[in-house]
């Protein structure tokens, strides 16, 4: 029986003022791959945040693994688009992807988990940077350490926002060549504004411009995106590019 | 010199100032809240103004007046109205002014309050001492059990969040911790000049140290020379004590980043 990772009811959520998703309702099946696509300002990073359970929600429900999000919150891996703090930070590329391993008060890293981070940082080719704190990193290097510390604590599901940004084309076709990888064993969103990236790989998308515009297989939501974002220039020269 | 009890006392001071500092002084440095950490500082003034009117050690009034501020700044920082830097610029003025007014109402404290201003470490008392390793024991003990936390928090507060931990909980221990060792600070830099102290140290250990704990260890071997460097100066030219190590350690910070390029 195939198990619901993520449910989204109706959710509304407003940042200040301004409402940014109006009844918005999704259901991501584990071992699912979905991509979230929207122009900038389209809720795309607040629907993962809301998923994250870091916004304020107006209304709706959002269940993981068929429980509100704060008790389950531990099984998603998380890779942000940057990390907010300060990347000049003193602690190291390796100690970062460790501290992904982090299982609770009163825990210590044992030898397995320094074992399995290590494994990571060759998985993930790092081992170069082990040393070199996050300031020191190239955007694409910056993503594959992120990538490593959501993904070394074995997540259930992981949500990906704008994670091709700054990596070049080869860089892009690893990385989805390994998300195809990482579906067997958990569901994945991802979040972008790449049409090029995804067009070819994903089998399902979600068009959002505050609401779902479009929920369905990717080929053909793609061919209706000029109508779907009508006069949503960014997006759209970049689906004739990816054409291209 | 050595032979000076007061000079012993200043010496086992600094030595457990150096202590503190370092733990907290690196925190604040790594998670960039110097100006956080300075507003606070300044807004023990408030507090030091309550316990000189009510007749009470200053010291222990400001203890609980500056952890309250602190303390209020960390739960509803996020969700003031005004932005960040307008609420540090409030607490700050809040606190000097509220000890100024209070302060006016008792005459003939004026040596006591400069001591307050700018550091007084050749005046510290037993009782100063046992608060500062009541604060040490808490601070070692937080820092000790929740190293892990208290890192995660500070690096990536969402990741933290999401790892299970009550990021708002430690967020407002070490606030609290924050607001502790400033007020103990108060003795031997005084409140003008406590951020100074507090986070030259780390910001040179930071050029040298490639770890968190580097820094703290680097942090507290400057730190207890430029107490000592301070205490120096204060005893032999008759300057203040707190304006004393600030000027040592901004010389030492000037030639570190002059010679050491990182």
């Amino acid at each position: 029986m195939i198990k619901t990772a993520i449910s989204v009811k109706n959710l509304f959520v407003s940042i200040g003022s301004q409402s940014v998703l109006e009844n918005v309702s999704l259901e991501i099946n584990d071992n699912e791959l979905v991509s979230v696509l929207g122009p900038n300002g389209s809720g795309k990073t607040t629907l993962l945040r809301s998923i994250l359970g870091f916004c304020r929600i107006k209304s709706g429900l959002i269940n993981i693994f068929g429980l509100p999000v704060p008790a389950n919150r531990t099984l998603i891996g998380y890779v942000p688009q940057y990390i907010d703090r300060n990347s000049d930070f003193p602690l190291n590329v390796r100690e970062v992807i460790l501290y992904g391993m982090y299982s609770g008060c009163f825990s210590r890293f044992t030898k397995e988990d320094y074992k399995t981070a290590d494994r990571f940082i060759e998985e993930f080719s790092l081992y170069e940077l082990k040393k070199k704190r996050l300031a020191e990193l190239s955007g694409g290097e910056m993503q594959r350490v992120l990538m490593a510390r959501a993904l070394v604590k074995s997540p259930r599901i992981l949500l990906l926002d704008e994670p091709t940004s700054s990596v070049d084309k080869k860089s892009q076709e690893n990385f989805f060549n390994l998300l195809s990888r990482l579906q067997k064993s958990m569901a994945i969103v991802l979040v972008t504004h790449d049409l090029g990236a995804v067009s070819t790989r994903i089998n399902r998308i979600v068009c959002l411009n505050k609401t779902i515009n479009y929920d369905g297989p990717a080929r053909e939501g793609l061919s209706k995106l000029d109508e779907t974002y009508k006069g949503s220039i960014n997006i759209i020269s970049h689906t004739h590019h990816g054409d291209e | 010199m050595l032979e000076y009890r007061f000079i012993q006392m200043s010496l086992l001071a600094s030595f457990l100032i150096s202590i503190l500092s370092s733990v907290i002084g690196t925190f604040v440095v790594i998670r960039r809240m110097t100006s956080v950490a300075g507003s606070i500082s300044h807004s023990a003034f408030g507090g030091l103004g309550i316990g000189l009117l009510l007749g009470i050690n200053p010291i222990y009034a400001a203890i609980p007046f500056t952890m309250a501020v602190a303390g209020f700044f960390s739960l509803f920082k996020k969700s003031m109205k005004i932005s960040e830097e307008s609420a540090l610029t409030i607490i700050w003025s809040f606190g000097m002014s509220l000890g100024i007014l209070l302060m006016n109402f008792k005459r003939g404290f004026s040596g006591e309050v400069l001591g307050y201003l700018f550091g007084s470490i050749l005046s510290v008392s037993n009782a100063d001492i046992y608060l500062m390793i009541f604060a040490i024991a808490a601070t070692l003990l937080v820092f000790g059990v929740f190293s892990k936390e208290m890192i995660l928090v500070s690096f990536d507060e969402e990741f933290a969040s999401l790892k299970g931990i009550n990021t708002k909980l430690f967020d407002l221990i070490f606030f609290m911790l924050t607001a502790l060792t400033v007020v103990i600070l108060i003795k031997a830099a005084g409140v003008l000049v406590i951020i100074a102290f507090l986070t030259i140290p780390p910001i040179i250990a930071k050029r040298f140290a490639d770890s968190i704990s580097g820094m703290i260890i680097l942090s507290f071997f400057f730190n207890l020379l430029f107490s000592i460097s301070g205490m120096i100066l204060s005893f032999y030219f008759d300057l203040p004590a707190g304006p004393s190590v600030v000027m040592v350690s901004i010389i030492m910070l000037f030639l570190v980043s002059v010679f050491k390029k990182k």
